[in-house]
């Protein structure tokens, strides 16, 4: 993480130089405003700190980026909100907190902010996925601010030497998993740890196999038969995880699959740093595809990321908008990619500078055009369901229950919510 | 004495140097203000929180409810609780947890209190090396033993499997071993501290007692249990309280390395709460599961006391 951070400062430094010697020195009329931007520790947050002081110089606005771990920060924001102490003039959200934030009127709406710059913002270039970063109904209280991609990852030459294809259906997935066992290799790794780490890696094979959280009436389908086969389906792909994946969450299982000991994982496209040549031993023979889906299905891709959002109680409403708009414009896109951020803009997704340098960009359009933002459903009961799924999948996986009645119990826990 | 005193500032008569001095000495004035500073970090810190924890239990209250709303329950939160399948395993687990730790802490750390009091070469150092484990962040403790564990590339793993021991998906991956992991864990941390506090227990034993039991013909063996465990008693009592207190509140372990998995084979009542009040923000069920932690807490403090209470009162 240190030596990602300390690329993106010199790259940034690079930029700023860059963009000194182009850009004409024109302040805005929030100039000398301070903003104060907490972030997730992710791979983006990097690139945001690298890019504040490239935002300060241009509009005379000074941005404070603070990173903090994802409990760390959901917890400091509610706490933000619900005490109105604006500690923060603007958040990074997750999406699975959209609706929960929009209900509970924590961020400014920005729908008449997004209306009234419409033609600025260039609205046709964002894909529509990309809004459910931050929308709850007609509610749009984050902009994108970061889109991560669903993507199966694969070692490209076990794959080769085995003589198999990539699997594009779930039954081809676990057919390659089995046929990649072998040698002390594991064919397959999934997060198996119980809470956060089982439940969303288990709605992303949910989503495969064409399973769904909620039905069509809004109410939690836990156990619906789908479901019911996903997670059998799930557990028995254990069988071709490594030993210890029951215990498993990201690090571990990226672990595994950078240090070559297992073959596929589908993953976020957050780092990434697997496809990075030399960074890590499967470097140069790791891949990524689309994730396979059920035999007959048209292809829907998870999708997740994150917004940003203005906190309401924020005295520098204009500013943070302002802030907003610049990271979010074309020019500034590319810069932000090129230090870690993962694009919100078909232009940047597209751009051939940024494909021939990161060919996965064009995987990421691919899920980013057929993505789906809700299998992780955006309402503000997600935290309990996630902790129902959670332990259901932890459960069957280590054997103690079957997958009926792990989700019959799910189902049970969460359909109170509901009433 | 202290009445007088406060007669004599209160009087008109007495002169300024003199209140002075009296009020310095401790007059009823003098002594409610040194104590104030420590009554008011004691009210606001302490007493203020549980007063307010307790009456907040009495509430069905969501922090993140957009209707924001406070509706009394009485003791419904508690009832919920004793209701609640997940509340009353993490209640289980706790204390298996507290028997399995602290009991092998009491046993290590009172045969290396043995030992350390013992003058053997070495002893000196051996007492400042064994304080290290102590001055580690729970949590990167933690992180560490996790790693360690790691059933595909942790070296406890790999060290006990070509030792022949079957693990199955590892130490931290079988219902059946998870909790045990997370007691040697605590027993690593934590054994020290339990040595320390006995050894300043045996340390402070009258030899006077030890020369005439041997003068008597006491063995080493009688000696220390007729001797020196009794006289022992009020420091053990302190250590396992303190010990119990902790071991009650586990919280490191299973958030960085379990989740309280396998299932809910490690799922403990202080993660359990953190859970419910900072992921769900249903504060008034927390609090009420928080009190009932308390409540637990001051029964085997109770239970202690009663137990290791030497006739006549000593301890």
């Amino acid at each position: 993480m240190n030596g990602i951070r300390r690329a993106a400062t010199y790259t940034a430094l690079a930029l700023f130089a860059m963009v000194l010697s182009v850009a004409p020195a024109q302040k805005s009329q929030y100039a000398g405003t301070n903003l104060n931007f907490i972030v997730v520790s992710d791979q983006f947050s990097a690139a945001l700190e690298a890019l504040a002081p490239v935002f300060q110089e241009q509009t005379g606005i000074n941005l404070r980026v603070t990173v903090l771990g994802y409990g760390e920060l959901y917890q400091r924001a509610i706490a933000d909100f619900i005490g109105h102490t604006a500690q923060a003039d603007l958040y990074s959200t997750d999406i699975v907190w959209s609706c929960q934030f929009a209900e509970n009127g924590y961020l400014t709406d920005l729908a008449s902010l997004i209306k009234r710059d419409e033609a600025e913002l260039d609205l046709d270039d964002i894909p529509t996925v990309m809004w459910t970063t931050g929308s709850c109904g007609e509610q749009q209280i984050a902009f994108p601010l970061v889109g991560y991609a669903g993507v199966l990852a694969y070692n490209k030459a076990a794959f080769d030497a085995a003589g198999i294809a990539v699997p594009k259906t779930m039954t081809e997935l676990a057919t390659a998993a089995q046929a990649l066992t072998k040698d002390g290799k594991a064919g397959i790794v999934m997060n198996g740890q119980r809470g956060t780490p089982a439940a969303q890696d288990w709605m992303f094979y949910m989503l495969m196999n064409g399973g769904s959280i909620l039905g069509p009436d809004g109410k939690p389908a836990l156990n619906s038969p789908i479901n019911v086969e996903t997670l059998e389906l799930y557990a028995d792909l254990f069988k071709y995880a490594p030993d210890g994946a029951v215990s498993y969450a990201w690090g571990e299982r990226v672990t595994s699959f950078s240090e070559g000991s297992s073959m596929m994982m589908v993953d976020w496209s957050a780092g990434l740093d697997y496809l990075r040549e030399g960074a890590v031993p499967v470097s140069g023979s790791a891949a990524i595809t689309t994730t396979p889906v059920r035999e007959g299905l048209d292809p829907v891709y998870p999708f997740g990321g994150w917004g940003v959002g203005i906190n309401a109680d924020s005295p520098s409403q204009g500013a943070a908008w302002e802030f907003i708009k610049w990271l979010s414009s074309p020019e500034v896109q590319k810069q932000y990619v090129e230090l870690g951020g993962k694009p919100i803009r078909h232009s940047t997704l597209t751009d051939p500078d940024l494909v021939a340098k990161y060919p996965f960009l064009s995987t990421i359009l691919e899920v980013v055009e057929h993505g789906d933002g809700d299998f992780r459903p955006r309402i503000t009961q997600y935290s309990q369901i996630e902790d129902a799924v959670g332990l259901a999948v932890n459960l069957v996986i280590t054997g103690q229950e079957s997958a009926q009645a792990a989700l019959d119990a799910a189902q049970a826990t969460v359909a109170p919510l509901f009433q | 004495m202290i009445s007088s005193r406060t007669t004599d500032l209160a009087s008109p008569r007495g002169n300024a140097p003199e209140r002075r001095r009296r009020f310095r000495l401790g007059g009823r004035t003098g002594l409610a203000f040194w104590v104030a500073p420590a009554l008011l970090l004691v009210g606001v810190f302490a007493i203020y929180p549980v007063a307010y924890s307790i009456y907040i239990s009495f509430f069905k209250y969501k922090l993140t409810d957009p209707t924001k709303s406070q509706t009394f329950v009485g003791f419904g939160n508690y009832l919920s609780a004793l209701a609640d399948p997940s509340f009353v395993v993490a209640v289980r687990n706790s204390l298996a947890f507290v028997v399995g730790a602290v009991g092998v802490e009491l046993l290590f750390g009172l045969a290396l209190a043995v030992l350390l009091n013992r003058e053997l070469p070495g002893m000196a150092l051996v007492r400042s090396i064994l304080i290290a484990p102590l001055t580690l962040t729970p949590l990167v403790v933690a992180l560490v033993w996790g790693a360690l564990y790691n059933a595909d590339f942790g070296p406890v793993s790999y060290y006990l499997k070509q030792l022949g021991f079957q693990l199955g998906r590892g130490p931290v991956g079988e219902p059946s071993l998870a909790l045990a992991s997370l007691v040697v864990i605590d027993v690593w941390q934590w054994t020290p501290l339990m040595a320390l506090l006995l050894f300043t227990g045996l340390r402070s034993q009258p030899p006077e007692l030890h020369d005439a039991a041997q003068i008597d013909g006491a063995s080493h063996w009688q000696r220390f249990l007729h001797v020196s465990l009794p006289l022992l008693k009020p420091t053990i009592l302190v250590a396992l309280v303190i010990r119990t207190m902790d071991a009650l509140k586990l919280f490191d372990s299973v958030f960085a390395i379990t989740g309280g998995g396998p299932g809910r084979a490690t799922e403990v009542v202080n993660y359990y709460i953190f859970k419910v009040g900072l992921t769900y923000f249903d504060i008034g069920y927390a609090a009420a599961m928080s009190n009932l932690l308390l409540i637990i807490i001051v029964v085997l403090s109770a239970l202690y006391l009663r137990v290791l209470r030497t006739p006549g009162g000593a301890s």
